[in-house]
C-alpha cells in the first residue's frame, strides 16, 4: 500500500498507535478520493489552480481532523470542498469593465487538443447556475448520488434537491440546446 | 429535448468536461516530487479578479431574494451607494470615523442570504468618502468610478526591497505557492514564492497598518510541512529573514516567532 506522509495532528505524533490507524485511512482515504475529489472541484470551480486549491485544502483539513469517525468521509469531504468554495466566491468579486485598470485576469491557459467549442459551453452553461445548484447538478449527473446523499452534501432536504435540480436542469436545457445548434 | 435526452446530455458533458480536471495529485512523495498549486491561508489579501470561476460576468447585485445570483461580489453599500473590496499590498490607516454604518449587499447565491450586518466606516486619508472608504479591514472604492483615487493606486503598488543587509521580519504568511505537484499536507518542494504581511511600522512607512511582502525562495529554503501548517494553516507568527536581490525580495529563512 503506498504511504503518504502527513502532518503531525494536534497534541500528536503520527506514527505511535491510534494516530497512526488515523494516518493510514487518511492516506487510503487520500489515494482512494483524491482525484475524484479534483475533478468535482473542477466543475465546480472551471478553474484547474482553484480545484487543486480546493481539493487540497479539504484533504488536508481532514488529515487534521481526522476521518475514522465519520459515517461517510466521501460526502463529508464534498460537503467541506463545497463550503470552501463558497467561502472563496463569497472573497472574490467581478468588474464589468468600471474599474478596468484594477481587475487581475485570471490566466486561462487553452488546450489545443480538447474538443473547445463543447466543453466550453459546458462551462458557461453551469456558471449561469448558483453554487448550490451547480454543486447538486455535478454530484447527481457526474457522481450519480441519490437525493439523500446530494442533501447530506448540500445540509438541506431531499425535497430541497429535487427543486434545485429541476431549477437547474430548465437553465441548462436552454444553453446546451443553444450550444448544440451552434455546433451543428 | 425530453428529460431523459436532457439528463443523458448533462452526464456525457459533465464526463467530457471532467477528463480536462488537473491529473497530478501524487499519492505518494518520491524523493524529486515537484509540487504546484498555492497553498493559500483563508481569508487573507482580498483581490479583485475577472475570470476567477473562468469568465462569470455579473451585471448586478440581486437584490431579489427570489432569484438567486451566480455569483455574490464582495460589496459593501454606504450612504446609499456602492462599494467593492480592492486587492491591495499595502493598507492604509484609516482616517476619521465616518457617520452611519455600511452593511454588505444583499444577495443570495443559492445558499440564502449574508446575515445583515452593521460596519464602521472610516475615510481613506487624501480620498473622498464618496470615492473610497475603509471598513472591516479592507480598502473599498466606489463602483461607479472610472479611475481609482490616487490613495489607492499607491496602496497597490508592489513592495520594493531596500533593505542594507539581510533583515528579519516578522508577521503572518498569507500565501505560499511552489513551482511544483501539489499535496495536501503543505509540502513545498522547490522553489517558490511567498507573500508575508507584517505590521512593523519600520516595514510599513507612515501611514499604513499593514504591508504585503513578496519574496521568492529556493529550494534549498523551503518551510518543512509542519512550519507550513503552522503559519499558513493554524495562522502563527512567523520571522522570515529576507534579503534582497536587486528590488525583490530573497528569502534566506522561514522560523516561528516566539
Amino acid at each position: 500500500m503506498q504511504q503518504i506522509e502527513l502532518p503531525p495532528r494536534e497534541g500528536g505524533v503520527t506514527g505511535i498507535g491510534e494516530d497512526h490507524d488515523q494516518a493510514t485511512s487518511m492516506a487510503r482515504f487520500a489515494a482512494e478520493n483524491g482525484q475524484r475529489l479534483v475533478r468535482f472541484a473542477f466543475l465546480l470551480s472551471g478553474s484547474h489552480h482553484d480545484a487543486q486549491d480546493l481539493a487540497q485544502s479539504v484533504l488536508y483539513r481532514l488529515s487534521r481532523r481526522g476521518i475514522d469517525d465519520l459515517d461517510d468521509p466521501v460526502v463529508y469531504a464534498r460537503r467541506c470542498l463545497i463550503n470552501e468554495y463558497r467561502s472563496t466566491l463569497r472573497r472574490l468579486t467581478t468588474s464589468i469593465g468600471a474599474l478596468p485598470h484594477l481587475v487581475e485576469q485570471a490566466s486561462v491557459t487553452p488546450d489545443p487538443t480538447a474538443d473547445i467549442v463543447a466543453r466550453q459551453s459546458t462551462l458557461a452553461a453551469l456558471k449561469v447556475l448558483t453554487p448550490r445548484q451547480r454543486a447538486a447538478v455535478v454530484l447527481r449527473y457526474y457522481e450519480d448520488w441519490s437525493d439523500e446523499q446530494i442533501a447530506q452534501a448540500l445540509g438541506c432536504a431531499p425535497g430541497t434537491v429535487r427543486s434545485l435540480l429541476s431549477r437547474s436542469k430548465a437553465i441548462l436545457k436552454a444553453r446546451l440546446e443553444d450550444s448544440q445548434k451552434e455546433q451543428s | 429535448m425530453n428529460d431523459r435526452d436532457l439528463e443523458q446530455l448533462i452526464q456525457r458533458r459533465l464526463t467530457d468536461l471532467a477528463e480536462d480536471a488537473p491529473t497530478r495529485f501524487p499519492t505518494q512523495r518520491p524523493s524529486n516530487v515537484r509540487r504546484r498549486g498555492a497553498v493559500r491561508l483563508a481569508g487573507a489579501g482580498v483581490v479583485i479578479a475577472s475570470a476567477v470561476v473562468g469568465g462569470i460576468v455579473l451585471t448586478s447585485g440581486n437584490d431579489s431574494h427570489e432569484s438567486p445570483s451566480a455569483l455574490c461580489p464582495n460589496e459593501l453599500r454606504y450612504q446609499g451607494e456602492r462599494y467593492w473590496a480592492v486587492g491591495v499590498t499595502r493598507m492604509p490607516t484609516e482616517g476619521k470615523r465616518l457617520p452611519g454604518q455600511a452593511g454588505p449587499s444583499p444577495c443570495d447565491d443559492g445558499f440564502g442570504t449574508e446575515p445583515a450586518r452593521q460596519i464602521p466606516v472610516y475615510s481613506l486619508p487624501g480620498a473622498s468618502s464618496s470615492s473610497a472608504i475603509i471598513a472591516d479591514g479592507k480598502l473599498w472604492t466606489n463602483t461607479s468610478l472610472n479611475e481609482p483615487p490616487t490613495p489607492v493606486v499607491a496602496a497597490r503598488k508592489p513592495a520594493t526591497c531596500q533593505f542594507t543587509s539581510d533583515t528579519a521580519v516578522t508577521g503572518s504568511v498569507t500565501d505560499i505557492k511552489a513551482s511544483a505537484e501539489p499535496r495536501f499536507d503543505g509540502d513545498v518542494r522547490g522553489p517558490f514564492t511567498l507573500e508575508l504581511r507584517t505590521e512593523d511600522p519600520a516595514i510599513t512607512g507612515p501611514g499604513y497598518q499593514w504591508v504585503t511582502l513578496r519574496a521568492r525562495g529556493k529550494a534549498a529554503d523551503a518551510p518543512s510541512p509542519s512550519l507550513v501548517a503552522a503559519v499558513l494553516y493554524d495562522g502563527k507568527p512567523a520571522v522570515v529573514e529576507l534579503g534582497c536581490d536587486t528590488n525583490n525580495f530573497v528569502v534566506r529563512d522561514i522560523t516561528l516567532a516566539r
